[in-house]
């Protein structure tokens, strides 16, 4: 306890300390706008793919003896390096891709498109005379972690499917809440605090099938990037991460068709120009059949049921001339899940994005969104007696300016704004029938918030980048609503009531705002090797009303109101990087610290008593959690073998008053070693193997420390001062994968492989959960309503949800324009 | 809620998985008191069964405490010692429960005093109880004979109830037989209430409906969320029911069990032809 004020007592005086660095960072950003340069021109442009047209993200620029001048794609494909006048030679790369040299004379703004080359089969050659990029070493971002698609595919999938969230889930400082479920938890993070953003919309339950599938059909995506600190000013909205995905644009040179068919799903993505060069399109959809296999059971209970789900990506866009170019991105995807006639549910997001890219000048880069985000389900039931129907929709409008101003070669700055509207629908119940059952109604929930930001990127010198920002954020939840005022200095209870207050629509009940400092830097030891640190603060203003750790698509987000406060977290981190054997390997270290306060919790601990009331202030409990660590990594993405070896070290508390008696308590998703190894190897051109290995301390639960008979049951009894104190078994699991694709022939127009997966593939029996309760004739698996009993006592069950499972994908491309 | 663990089911049927019994190297605690106490609006006897709480894989009836001092008083005046019968149950001797009055409980044991307090509400109303007959709608209910209840709340009564069934005088008890109404939900006439059970025609069946405190009532909901707690995935973190007993002497350790204080009213049906 003592321990735990003293952390607090430091936690004040760090925070009192982050609210004064605003004005210093108001100077710098002063600083970087009055440093006056000399005659300066700005070479820019696009690099590109020069098979497909698709804009490459990331790529780099540098001046060839230019002592670390240069300058990196945003997420469009542009970039932008002013230089004084002279002449220089630029050398733009991209992994995988052939490196291209330009001369350039720069005597005015010049724009310069670069096209690579995928150039696998130089990769090689290129090996020995190239430097790799060692962006790890260099760049000032730490704590963010970018994973190709192609890096993705080749992880051994469950059931075959490729999927982004689960490989996201195998990197450092990221963890699962259990086998078979995609929800993030970054950092001590939960999992209602990472923005999963598609194409910059919100996917609100990123997650299929109760959580073994994510969203993100791999085909459909480019590019995608995890901030799990040191995030930088233009994005914010959540406490503990930032999962940025970009959708692909589609070959804007030839037509082609992709897909697969696998074991549970199968996929097709077709794309092609629009107007050659100018414009193109890309649709992708995929859809399960795991119904099939119901219907394939004996059980008639089983076989008359449906289970799938499906998605669908489409994207356009359309180059206007070499300022202005537009860009319409949609998602929609739904799971269905149907027993007979009387009973069924679905849920699913739908989003929509339009952007407009435009640039003033060389240097002035803007990019103007329009959002719209949508997570919705519905049940229906029918029991014989009387149909019901329950749903809930969540709504998001945004609308987003994002400039980029290339100053000079030491400054980038970034600055814009967001207004974002929010509609909580909440869960609503009606009865086919007239019922005497009274319905609660719940009231719906709206808000608004808004944010500004600036920031700025100095790399004064080759030695020393420093990256601040500060990002303002405001949040109004606005009416029409209802709230309860209750008695003073009393708990909040419905018998405490006073009054309610009316608000009428777009009336402001409570307004919030506050500052979100960002900083991060880099500090180069030698060629090799850097120093980075980096703070940030967060707000949220939203999360999901749920004391249970995986999510499942009923779940309730609510907005801060008058009782409920907006989250805040704190994070530092620090971190060493350094790259071995001529970049091809990458090693980094990092330690963070992070505080959350405002976290809440709930009393009861029923799930309904959370879905259907008004006033969900009379259940929470407020408190606050603290997250440190250190992280391990070290990464090899060129040559034959390929992969990563991770390793976290972590604790994650939580501290919430009327909770565990108030004393500090691991989350359950507190993992205090966690290990992953993730390893491709190319036999030869043809073959290839994969295999994964994780291992992770047990998570952490409440063993009864005894049972009692209360009301003719035998029950678990717990000590209510030692939440989470114990550990479920550690888990470990080992998958495998081998692919082989067809010959090569001069003059083909499709190529096709074959992967064959293991999941688990010692078959470990790891546990999903461990319940206690009656066991029966001492087989766990005994229905006591239809099988005669003859024992009954106190068991432990586990429940495990995987055994071996084997499975086959077969995917195809066909490109008719090479015929 | 439970529409959920269905779905996993179906789910860990189609992933191949399975549950199986483990053992485990499970925390020890100094067992605790454990109190049940019931006092409805009769005659009597009213019953206080005290008990201790042991490990947790122990193959032993719960150890039962013969040696507490256990009263009951009401708020006009009346007091009464409960006598000890026989396997940790205490009982009164004609005192008697009468709507609106309040009862406290005062348990004396090894120097710690532990007490209650509840009200007798007033009796809901069985109207009637009819039977009939079902089709089967697999997997949600199996043909057969079943209870339509009938019934309603007087004026000034409380939205905490809870039904037990009993078939031929045995009480159905497993966790998905912990009927407790959502208050939220409750209307004050209730028709055509259709309970979840198919019986066979020469049953007997008699239905109790009890008018609880708001306490109890969340004691019966907590109680029930344990008993279907899944190990605090998708279900919050399993923690004791809050019991309505404080402990006096330390209110650092209150007891487990609650003291229910509460009216009730039958009736019983016997299946055999259908009645309308």
């Amino acid at each position: 306890m003592e321990n735990y004020l003293k952390i607090a007592q430091g936690w004040r005086n760090f925070a009192s300390l982050m609210k004064k660095t605003g004005p210093v960072l108001i100077f710098l950003f002063l600083l970087a706008l009055s440093l006056q340069a000399q005659q300066r021109y700005t070479v820019s442009g696009y690099i590109r793919d020069a098979d497909s047209g698709e804009e490459l993200i990331g790529a780099t620029v540098a001046v060839t003896g230019g002592g670390g001048l240069g300058a990196t794609t945003n997420i469009y494909g542009y970039y932008a390096l002013p230089l004084p006048a002279g002449t220089y030679t630029l050398r733009f790369q991209y992994l995988g891709y052939q490196t291209v040299e330009r001369q350039l004379d720069l005597q005015a703004d010049t724009r310069l498109t670069v096209a690579l080359s995928p150039g696998e089969e130089q990769l090689q050659e290129v090996v020995i005379t190239e430097q790799r990029p060692d962006a790890n070493v260099t760049e000032v971002s730490m704590s963010r972690e970018k994973l190709s698609v192609e890096a993705v595919r080749r992880v051994p999938a469950l059931f075959g499917e490729v999927d982004v969230l689960r490989t996201i889930q195998l990197l450092p400082g990221i963890q699962t809440a259990g086998e078979g479920t995609t929800g993030l938890f970054v950092r001590g993070g939960a999992a209602d605090q990472n923005l999963v953003l598609l194409d910059e919309a919100t996917v609100y339950n990123a997650s299929h099938l109760f959580g073994f599938f994510s969203v993100f059909n791999p085909d459909a995506i480019k590019n995608l990037e995890i901030y799990k600190g040191g995030i930088p000013a233009r994005f914010g909205g959540r406490l503990s991460s930032i999962l940025d995905i970009q959708m692909r644009e589609g070959n804007n040179k030839e037509y082609e068709a992709s897909g697969g068919i696998g074991l549970i799903a199968s996929r097709l993505t077709v794309e092609g120009p629009i107007v050659p060069d100018r414009s193109s399109f890309i649709v992708s959809g995929r859809r399960t059949y795991a119904d099939m296999f119901l219907r394939l059971s004996p059980n008639e209970n089983v076989n008359n049921n449906t289970l799938y789900f499906y998605d669908l990506n489409a994207k356009a866009n359309y180059i206007l001339n070499d300022n202005n170019r537009f860009y319409l991105s949609g998602y929609f995807g739904r799971d269905v899940l149907g027993l007979e006639d009387i009973f069924s549910l679905d849920w699913g997001n739908a989003t929509a994005t339009a952007r407009w890219n435009h640039l003033f000048s060389e240097n002035l880069f803007l990019n103007t969104s329009l959002i719209y985000s949508n997570f919705s389900y519905g049940f229906e039931g029918d029991d014989g007696t009387t149909g019901f129907t329950w749903g809930s929709r969540m709504k998001e409008g945004n609308v987003k300016l994002d400039f980029t101003y290339y100053r000079n070669a030491a400054n980038t700055l970034t600055f814009g704004l967001n207004s974002l509207y929010r509609h909580f629908g909440a869960p609503y119940i009606t009865f086919d029938a007239a019922t005497d059952f009274t319905v609660p109604e719940i009231a719906d929930r709206y808000a608004l918030e808004n944010a500004l930001y600036i920031g700025n990127e100095w790399k004064p010198n080759t030695t020393f980048t420093l990256e601040y920002g500060l990002r303002y954020s405001l949040f109004n939840n606005l009416g029409p609503s209802q709230v309860y005022t209750y008695q003073e200095g009393g708990e909040r209870s419905n018998e405490t009531i006073t009054d309610t207050l009316y608000f009428d629509r777009l009336q402001n009940i409570q307004f919030y705002h506050g500052l979100e400092p960002r900083l991060a830097s880099r500090y180069m030891l030698n060629s090799q090797s850097s120093l980075k640190a980096s703070y940030n603060r967060t707000r949220q203003y939203l999360q999901v009303a749920t004391n249970a750790t995986a999510g499942l698509p009923i779940e309730r987000w609510i907005p801060a109101d008058r009782y409920i406060r907006p989250l805040i977290a704190d994070q530092i981190a620090l971190g060493y990087f350094r790259n071995l054997s001529q970049n091809r390997i990458e090693a980094s270290v990092e330690v963070y610290y992070k505080w959350m306060d405002r976290l809440i919790d709930f009393k009861l601990g029923d799930q309904g008593n959370i879905l259907f009331t008004n006033n969900i202030e009379a259940e929470a409990l407020e408190g606050r959690g603290w997250a440190y660590g250190a992280e391990f990594l070290l990464r090899k993405n060129v040559g034959k073998t390929t992969g990563w070896i991770g390793y976290t070290l972590s604790r994650t508390m939580r501290q919430v008053p009327g909770i565990n008696e108030g004393k500090a308590y691991p989350a359950r998703y507190d993992r205090i070693h966690d290990a992953s190894v993730v390893l491709t190897h190319d036999v030869s051109k043809r073959f290839s193997v994969s295999g994964t290995f994780v291992y992770s301390t047990g998570a952490a639960v409440s063993l009864p420390v005894g049972k009692a008979e209360v009301a003719g049951f035998t029950v678990p009894v717990y000590d209510d001062s030692r939440r989470n104190a114990f550990r479920m078994p550690n888990y470990h699991r080992l998958d495998l994968s081998a692919t082989l694709k067809n010959r090569e022939k001069p003059g083909r127009w499709w190529n096709s492989s074959w992967t064959f997966s293991i999941y688990n593939a010692y078959a470990r029996k790891n546990p999903f959960a461990i319940t206690f309760e009656p066991v029966y004739n001492g087989d766990p698996n005994t229905n006591p309503e239809r099988d005669p009993i003859r024992s009954v006592e106190a068991g432990a069950v586990k429940v495990y949800l995987f055994s071996l499972i084997p499975s086959v994908t077969y995917n195809f491309e066909l490109k008719p324009g090479k015929r | 809620m439970r529409v959920f663990y269905l779905l996993l089911a179906v789910l860990a049927l189609v992933t191949g998985g399975c549950r199986e019994l483990v053992t485990l190297e499970l925390p020890q605690q100094e067992p605790r008191l454990v109190i049940e106490a019931e006092l409805t609006d009769t005659p009597g006897p009213h019953t206080v069964r005290l008990t201790l709480t042991q490990d947790y894989f122990s193959k032993a009836a719960a150890p039962v405490v013969e040696d507490a001092r256990v009263s009951i008083t009401d708020d006009a005046g009346n007091s009464q010692e409960l006598l000890y019968t026989q396997n940790g149950v205490y009982a009164t001797q004609g005192l008697e429960g009468v709507i609106g009055r309040s009862y406290t409980l005062r348990v004396e044991w090894q120097g710690q005093v532990y007490e209650s307090s509840g009200v007798l509400s007033l009796k809901p109303v069985i109207d009637s109880l009819v039977v009939q007959y079902f089709e089967a709608i697999p997997p949600f209910l199996d043909a057969g004979h079943y209870m339509l209840f009938y019934g309603h709340i007087p004026r000034g009564g409380t939205r905490y109830y809870r039904f037990k069934i009993y078939e031929n005088d045995s009480l159905y008890n497993d966790r998905t037989d912990l009927l407790v109404p959502e208050a939220e939900f409750m209307p004050d006439t209730l028709r055509e209430v259709r309970l979840g059970y198919a019986f066979t025609p020469g049953d007997t069946i008699r239905l109790e409906m009890y008018a609880l405190n708001r306490d109890m009532y969340d004691y019966y909901y907590e109680l029930r969320t344990l008993l279907f707690n899944d190990g605090g995935l998708f279900s919050p973190p399993p923690r004791n029911p809050t019991s309505n007993i404080r402990n006096v002497s330390d209110p650092a350790r209150p007891p487990l069990g609650y003291f229910q204080v509460a009216s009730f009213a039958t009736d019983t049906v016997i299946i055999g032809e259908e009645t309308d």
